[in-house]
């Protein structure tokens, strides 16, 4: 059943814990710098590795000397694909049928792939010794040519990256219900065109960084790696090397950013496992940003074809999408599923289209491997809906806003599964985007826009109305789709006999602050305050199982998880109370930290009742000794958060320089837990977002120029944000949360093209490609047909 | 800076702001902001952050972007770290700024 839905511009005052804007319990430390991440780590006997890398997108490799490494100064180990009677691979987890998947090997051998993919392994006593030595490690390479997009890896007689395969075609999906030649011929109005959303590198502030700890005398490993899924970690390193699972032990420590690389395995921490067995002592690897740039995963790279049909009234009537996506050399754990599902399923966003057709085609090419990175397909689809809704409105000329009015699916089409098979649980289109234009001033800002162009000066505003899937579950729907993983997420919650509480559970914190909001939900069924509550996170020996945090799910199934477990514990907690006053447990009233039983006016504080629960002198039968209760709460289905997001715009016409004045968020995540937290998030997915459409790159240009040239968002770079929310919460949970962390990341980009090109369409201009360079701007302006001026 | 550029200074690092005049009152008005996520970039943006009020005890808006334009986040998108730079500038003592 659909739970009661509120709705307004701002959060309502909370009754209880959750909703509170509380500071975050894990600051101190952090500013005190007693943060503590993987490279803070030093053990006894600590050993540093280093590793050679190939300088070529695809060369054979001829021989690997290792004679001289192994004997530089400080050097006790040198490996390369040679040492390993059988070549271990980094296997994908996500492989979708009808796909072909090729893993990474752990080291090179016979060929490699891309710049920058691991060749041989140098270990050394220290940091610098190591690199010293690497250099002396001597690679024979017979250069092949190289094939680096899509566009061109899809050619007949392209180089091939796998030469086991008949062409570079990794994967191939194609949802939809069809039927779009048919409603498209003779439909009054039709158009297509393509776009491109480009290649680029997450840049986590803490590149990635394992410690490797094997430990001969009691054969168990542990491994320190800042991962977003440490479980999912253990098992992947685990299967990668053939170490059991139970002698293998992962903690992650304080990890220093995520957005997606920081949930696969890669070649280096299975290496170092692996060399710290051979020496029986710690390894540790920290990555240098040149290395972060080319082997840890890049997201997206589409490249995009659209047709659609509409009547004359902007009706969309049928959508043909196709998209080619450029996965890389190898296929990365989930980088079968992030361009394929991810993507197809939410091409239709938030409308109402009859007949949709996607075609999605995924190639192996010589770059490094593409996987998810925050948003992780949506962002994608959101992109070409939301840019197609405003190509339809500008060529048929209706205001963009009012092109969303007509094709929004209304609230009495919803819950709804979509013609290509995303799940909408809830969806209050209309009410959102009101709030959005009210807040941006939309009407004033047309006026002033029509003043604007008789001055000549270039203002444009633009709409986004994303909508996402968040929450990933029931592990069911993940096997339908190839993705070997659960859909549930764990949580364990125990008293302490004083009358505390810890919660485990297996999300994993990387900025997120759960600590504090898990601990407001918690509170609030336990009936304690958050002070009393601790959250363990990040290490497989005390965590009972997890899944991880990824898809912004930590609140919607993670969160569930620890209200479930804390509310069968606060449950556990009245029946004892009751037993130990000899009351009815419904006869029994709290307040506060006490326990009263009217009838018989006796009392038991709740730290007493927790004490009784561990000594077990006094439990009945039923109860038993002990207050703790463990969830693997696993969702009947994902939900599907939205937003309106507006941008506001100026272009300089001289220079092609773009500002952006204003930006209006309005996000729809059902239940907020902590108001200042998830305005945290909304703008740190936003800056991403607005890195994406403005400046950021990761395909190496034609220039030479990488993706180390392209500027990420600086402090000065970005204008305040108007954030806010609209309240529909989901029935998929019993929080009734849906999901943030992605979606300023998903909104800006088209809200911030469709800017630009609504500040420009006038000119002439039809199509602006990400990111909007003063130089590409320029370009589009010089070319732009003078006929288009309406 | 470089180390060598150090020499004969003293040397305040994270770990010392909470004795630190203006850093612990940065200390707080960051976390009372929200000015933190991973935390990998905060020690940085608080000794940014101590150098701007120590020369500048009433920055604009568009000076704190200045003076920690150097210090890249990739988390926050920037925007609580300047919240808290300016409510510390609004908390520190009347003598910070005389």
């Amino acid at each position: 059943m659909k739970p009661e839905t509120a709705y307004s511009g701002e959060l309502a005052e909370p009754e209880g814990w959750v909703g509170k804007a509380l500071p975050r319990r894990e600051d101190d430390r952090l500013l005190e710098g007693a943060g503590r991440y993987v490279d803070d780590i030093s053990l006894s006997g600590q050993l540093y590795a280093a590793f050679v890398r190939s300088p070529h997108a695809h060369a054979t490799l001829r021989n690997v000397d290792c004679s001289q490494a192994s004997r530089a100064a400080g050097a006790s180990l040198c490996l390369t694909a040679e040492d390993f009677k059988e070549l271990h691979e980094v296997a994908p987890n996500w492989v979708l049928p009808r796909s072909t998947p090729r893993g990474r090997p752990i080291l090179a051998k016979g060929k490699v792939r891309y710049v920058g993919e691991p060749v041989a392994l140098v270990v050394a006593s220290s940091p610098a010794l190591a690199r010293d030595a690497a250099d002396l490690v001597e690679i024979d390479y017979d250069p092949l040519p190289a094939v680096l997009h899509q566009d061109d890896a899809r050619d007949v007689g392209a180089p091939l990256v796998h030469d086991d395969m008949e062409s570079n075609l990794a994967a191939t999906f194609a949802p939809g219900n069809g039927g779009f030649e048919e409603a498209a011929t003779g439909a009054p109005f039709r158009t297509q065109f393509s776009l491109r959303n480009q290649r680029l590198v997450p840049f986590s502030i803490e590149g990635r960084a394992v410690n490797a700890d094997y430990d001969p005398v009691t054969d168990r490993m542990t491994l320190y790696i800042g991962h977003q899924i440490p479980h999912m970690a253990r098992r992947m390193v685990a299967s990668t090397i053939g170490f059991p699972e139970h002698r293998l032990r992962v903690i992650s420590p304080d990890v220093g950013g995520g957005f997606g690389p920081k949930m696969h395995v890669y070649q280096e921490e299975a290496v170092c496992a692996l060399a710290s067995i051979r020496l029986g002592r710690p390894v540790k690897w920290t990555e240098r940003r040149s290395e972060n740039v080319c082997n840890t995963t890049h997201g997206r790279d589409h490249a995009m074809h659209v047709d659609v049909a509409a009547d004359l009234d902007g009706q969309l009537l049928a959508m043909r999408v196709e998209s080619r996506a450029n996965i890389g050399a190898y296929m990365s754990s989930m980088g079968s599923g992030i361009p394929t599902v991810n993507v197809g399923l939410f091409v239709m966003g938030v409308y109402d289209i009859p007949n949709v057709e996607v075609d999605i085609r995924c190639f192996y090419t010589n770059t490094p491997p593409v996987d998810a990175y925050r948003g992780a397909g949506r962002p994608e689809a959101s992109y070409l809906i939301e840019r197609t809704i405003d190509r339809v409105a500008l060529e048929l000329g209706i205001d963009q806003a009012e092109m969303r009015r007509r094709n929004f699916l209304t609230e009495n089409q919803i819950p709804r599964r979509q013609p290509t098979g995303a799940m909408i649980d809830t969806g209050r289109y209309h009410h959102t985007l009101e709030e959005a234009l009210k807040r941006s001033d939309y009407e004033a800002f047309r006026a002033e826009q029509k003043a604007a162009r008789q001055t000549g000066s270039l203002i444009g505003i633009g709409i986004a109305n994303y909508t996402e899937s968040c929450g990933i579950g029931p592990g069911q729907v993940q096997k339908l789709v190839g993705f070997d993983r659960g859909g549930y997420e764990s949580a364990r919650v125990r008293m302490t006999s004083d009358g505390g509480a810890v919660v485990f559970s297996g999300s994993h914190s990387h900025g997120q602050g759960h600590k504090t909001t898990y601990a407001q939900i918690a509170a609030d069924e336990l009936g304690i305050s958050p002070d009393r509550i601790d959250v363990i996170q990040g290490d497989t020996e005390s965590v009972p199982q997890g899944v991880g945090t990824f898809n912004s799910r930590s609140v919607a199934v993670g969160g569930s998880a620890v209200k479930v477990a804390a509310g069968r514990v606060a449950d556990r907690i009245h029946r004892l109370a009751a037993h130990l006053l000899q009351a009815k447990p419904e006869k029994l009233e709290r307040d506060g930290d006490v326990f009263k039983a009217p009838a018989s006016n006796t009392s038991v504080t709740f730290a007493e009742v927790c004490h009784a629960a561990w000594t077990g002198h006094n439990v009945p039968p039923d109860l038993g000794v002990g207050l703790e209760e463990t969830e693997f709460y696993h969702p009947t289905s994902m939900s599907a958060p939205y937003g309106a997001h507006i941008a506001q715009v100026e272009i300089d016409r001289e220079t092609g320089e773009l500002a952006l004045t204003r930006y209006v968020a309005v996000d729809d995540c059902g239940k907020v837990i902590n108001p200042l937290l998830a305005r945290g998030q909304v703008h740190g997915g936003l800056a991403q977002g607005i890195g994406q459409a403005l400046w950021e790159d990761g395909m190496p240009q034609a220039d030479g120029s990488t993706v180390l040239d392209t500027p990420l968002p600086r402090f000065d770079m970005l204008p305040r944000f108007e954030t806010s929310h609209t309240v529909t919460e989901s029935w998929t949970n019993p929080l009734g949360a849906k999901g943030l962390g992605e979606a300023g990341a998903i909104g800006a980009p088209p809200a911030i093209v469709n800017a630009a090109i609504d500040a420009l369409w006038h000119l002439g201009v039809r199509e602006l490609e990400m990111p909007l360079t003063p130089a590409s701007v320029l370009d589009a302006i010089e070319h732009a047909d003078a006929g288009g001026e309406p | 800076m470089l180390a060598l550029q150090a020499e004969g200074a003293s040397i305040t690092t994270a770990e010392g702001l909470r004795e630190h005049r203006i850093g612990s009152v940065l200390q707080d008005a960051f976390k009372a902001c929200h000015g933190l996520q991973c935390g990998y970039c905060t020690p940085g943006m608080l000794a940014a952050a101590v150098g701007l009020l120590q020369a500048n005890p009433n920055p604009t808006e568009d000076d704190v972007r200045q003076a920690l334009r150097g210090n890249l986040c990739r988390c926050t998108g920037y925007e609580h770290i300047l919240d808290a730079v300016q409510l510390a500038a609004a908390n520190l003592p009347e003598e910070a700024s005389a």
